[in-house]
């Protein structure tokens, strides 16, 4: 089996970690911020950055300390057979769950700008059917949507340049108007659009050159890190409190500004780009939890992706009402922050004690 | 031993002219030499009589008696190929090749001697592939010619020309090309693995070969080079990549390709850089303009009016004021008829061809707008498009960036910008997907070489292509190696 494996190189690994960050929780999550820590949401994203670094290390160590394989394996490893597959069920729950969340928001913001009238159940067929053809080609394909994706839209940083010049530089000041637990809500309140990173627990077997991964990792945590803290920082500055506070998506409300000579509101142009953006998490969360399928009931690959776009698929019929969608997001980033800020502490924990053990036993 | 086991599988005359159906141009010249005397068969239009009277029958007539046996005229008849020790199937099919065979009545035993008389036209200019500078000496359909024209531009003892005969009613031979310390192994390997185990019969040309060897069968995209041009040829084989010849085809193939090597023509090695450099990148984006313009207008009229600035937005109103379509159906229209004009265009004799251009130009140019069926910007577009098209120097890939156009329009008109968006991802996932003998399509733009960029995407002053391109993987990268051997460190370059 291992031989069939094909390899890609370490620095592969910051397109594959940055692209898995940046999706749709980018587009809303000044106004996030802005509703827990206000002024000061910029310290909550570099505290969260720090926090994501920190838990990259962990991670990194984790893999190491286990002889490489993926997270489902190290559950099997550490857990046995039968309580590490509930774990890896658990998680394959959770990728599934936010697959669904991120197509159902793109499906959503496709509609408000351009689309009224058509059906959700439109938009999530092609979203899926795009994604089961590149999953199905195996990793190496996912990398490379990564990876292409990050070139045909890095551009779209530059865009930010326009709104720049109507900031006005005093609704930042003064700093540290909020109080600490307000900015720590922030921090937590980040772990939607932050989360991502936790790609690396399932990539490492497929990295050549594996003592470089965690430079590019890092650099991968924090590339993604600075392009929100930017978005923020300009959101905050460009628009007025209360502004902010009604806008779903600021992000796309302060593209909208945007002029060229040929082009006239930019923002028709920016939300199908988004597409692009969002190609790769939708590639690494089915390609992933179809992992986990094959893993725990020891399946092809090929069916568990096809499971999992028919139960996505039945699950697009579900979508109802902004608000229960709001519900939902609310519930996968906590989920996911206690999934992967916090889960990976008591792993490595966990890890280091089996390790021990293991020793102590070998020794007597 | 050996007299029983020819014996076995020699044929009389009688035999021969039953196997091949009485063929009226089967000729057996009975000479009445030696004591029983020799028959001379063959087919009397494939061979050349000249050779036959001259060395054959004159110079068996010429010798004296003791010498008239099979074993003296096997050794010393003054003909370059002859084949001895034949299985019946062998001698009918050279007898069609225009061979003459021998058959010493008084011993039983035969060999044939080569008297072949191929058709070959001269070599000539090459026609679909044009180039300014560079030769323009271009392949014939004869293979011996073709190899002849390699062999002469390549004086290199590692160049290989390995044979695997195809086919079974159609025999045909295939020439796999390569420079032995360069081409990579395992390509090799797989290209012969698969020639040999084609199942298809009758293959009669090189394109049908490549078909026929390509990875992915439904692709929509060329998997190998087909080039006319033996420059091309040999640039590509020094690059270690690896040619096929096939008998009567003057059509070579070239694999494994890449998705930018479609784009690279050998010109851009003759022009100065900055002119190549330039096209180069003229060539990929007229390619990306062919595919997405028209499908671009198409979603634009339909869907995103927002997008377009007001005073354009009332130029675009009013020439498509009168237009009776939407604008999906308008594009695909146009983009049909340009299409039509194109075939009819590749159909007509060379002489009547022109007047498809003044048909064109009048009738699609300013009749459609005039009448309003189009608007005028449309047909810029759709001009632009064809144009785009036409600019990538391997026809193939022309013909596939046209056909690419149309479903990406349909997903446009569909679904707007969100439709082309789509389009471009599953495009993108189309060429991830893709190889071309176990070689990444992609490559070098993925698997990612930033050493190999600069052979594909741009061209720079000539001193910077130390190393052949890595994405072949040579077994010999470096092209200078004698003047190089000073040099540690190649890496600067």
């Amino acid at each position: 089996m291992r031989s069939n494996i094909r390899f890609v190189n370490a620095f592969m690994a910051f397109y594959i970690i940055h692209t898995s960050q940046i999706g749709m929780g980018i587009l809303g999550v000044p106004r996030i911020m802005y509703l827990e820590s206000k002024k000061d949401a910029w310290i909550s994203i570099l505290i969260s950055g720090l926090f994501v670094s920190l838990i990259t290390w962990l991670m990194i160590s984790i893999l190491k300390k286990n002889e490489g394989g993926t997270l489902f394996e190290i559950h099997e490893h550490i857990f046995g057979r039968f309580i590490g597959s509930i774990f890896n069920f658990l998680i394959v729950i959770y990728f599934i769950a936010v697959h669904y969340s991120i197509t159902i928001s793109y499906v959503e913001l496709s509609l408000t700008w351009g689309y009224e009238g058509v059906y959700e159940w439109v938009g999530v067929l092609a979203l899926l059917i795009l994604t089961i053809y590149a999953v199905s080609g195996g990793f190496r394909v996912v990398t490379g949507v990564c990876f292409l994706s990050f070139l045909l839209t890095i551009w779209l940083l530059f865009v930010v340049y326009q709104p720049l010049q109507r900031i006005n530089l005093t609704r930042i000041l003064p700093i540290m108007t909020t109080t600490p637990s307000e900015i720590i809500k922030g921090v937590f309140k980040s772990s939607y659009t932050m989360l991502g990173f936790e790609t690396l627990l399932f990539i490492f077997p497929f990295i050549k050159e594996k003592n470089q991964l965690h430079l590019f990792s890092q650099i991968a945590v924090w590339f993604t890190t600075i392009l929100v803290l930017i978005t923020t920082v300009v959101s905050i500055l460009f628009f007025s409190g209360k502004e902010l506070e009604k806008n779903v998506w600021p992000v796309v409300s302060m593209i909208s500004t945007v002029h060229f000579p040929f082009i006239e509101r930019f923002e028709f142009v920016a939300v199908p780009l988004w597409i692009l953006v969002i190609f790769p998490n939708l590639c690494i969360t089915l390609y992933i939890s179809s992992k986990g399928i094959k893993q725990i009931f020891h399946i092809k690959q090929k069916y568990g992706i096809w499971l999992i776009s028919i139960i996505l698929f039945i699950c697009s019929f579900l979508i109802t009402k902004r608000v229960d969608n709001n519900y939902f997001f609310d519930q996968v980033g906590k989920t996911g922050f206690f999934l992967w800020f916090i889960y990976p502490i008591f792993l490595y924990g966990i890890t280091i004690i089996k390790l021990k053990i293991n020793t102590r036993s070998r020794r007597s | 031993m050996t007299k029983r086991h020819n014996n076995d599988n020699l044929l009389g005359y009688e035999k021969i002219k039953s196997i091949l159906n009485e063929s009226p141009d089967l000729i057996c010249r009975k000479l009445e030499v030696g004591q029983e005397g020799i028959h001379i068969i063959f087919m009397k239009n494939l061979i050349k009589p000249e050779i036959l009277n001259e060395y054959v029958i004159k110079y068996i007539e010429e010798l004296s008696v003791e010498y008239l046996h099979y074993t003296y005229l096997m050794k010393n008849i003054p003909i370059d190929e002859i084949k001895v020790n034949l299985e019946e199937q062998e001698i009918i099919s050279s007898l069609l090749n225009g061979f003459a065979y021998l058959y010493f009545l008084d011993e039983k035993k035969a060999f044939i001697v080569n008297c072949a008389n191929p058709i070959e036209r001269s070599i000539e200019k090459a026609e679909t592939e044009s180039l300014v500078y560079g030769p323009k000496i271009s392949f014939t359909e004869s293979l011996t010619s073709n190899v002849k024209i390699i062999r002469q531009n390549l004086n290199d003892y590692n160049l290989c020309t390995d044979e695997i005969k195809i086919g079974e009613r159609l025999q045909k031979q295939v020439r796999i090309v390569y420079i032995k310390d360069i081409a990579n192994h395992d390509t090799l390997q797989t290209l012969k693995d698969r020639i040999k185990q084609l199942k298809m019969e009758d293959i009669i040309d090189s394109s049908v070969l490549a078909q026929c060897l390509e990875d992915k069968h439904y692709s929509l995209l060329p998997q190998f080079i087909l080039t006319e041009l033996p420059d091309r040829f040999i640039y590509s084989i020094l690059n270690g990549r690896i040619g096929i010849f096939i008998d009567g085809s003057p059509v070579a193939i070239i694999g494994p390709a890449n998705f930018f090597s479609f784009f690279e023509s050998t010109e851009d090695i003759y022009l100065r850089w900055s002119l190549s450099t330039f096209i180069r990148l003229i060539r990929l984006f007229a390619m990306v303009g062919s595919l997405f313009l028209t499908a671009i207008y198409v979603a634009t009229m339909t869907y995103h009016f927002e997008l377009i600035p007001s005073k354009l937005l009332i130029i675009i109103g009013q020439s498509r004021s009168q237009i009776p379509f939407p604008p999906l159906l308008e594009a695909l229209l146009l983009e049909l008829l340009i299409e039509l004009l194109r075939e009819a265009g590749a159909r007509l004799p060379s002489k009547v061809g022109q007047t498809m251009g003044i048909v064109g130009g009048i009738v699609i140019g300013q009749a459609t707008v005039e009448a309003g069926l189009t608007s005028n910007i449309l047909i810029i577009i759709v001009a632009f498009s064809a144009l785009g098209a036409f600019s990538a120097p391997i026809y193939e890939m022309g013909t596939a960036v046209r056909i690419a156009r149309f479903p990406i329009i349909i997903l446009a008109g569909v679904w707007g910008l969100n439709g082309i968006i789509v389009g471009i991802c599953i495009l993108i996932v189309h060429l991830l997907r893709l190889t071309s003998l176990n070689k990444p399509y992609l490559a070098p733009l993925y698997p990612l070489r930033m050493k190999d960029l600069k052979y594909f995407l741009i061209r720079l002053p000539h001193h910077f292509y130390m190393r052949r391109p890595l994405v072949n993987r040579p077994k010999d990268s470096i092209r200078l190696k004698e003047r190089l051997k000073n040099i540690t460190d190649l890496d600067e370059f």
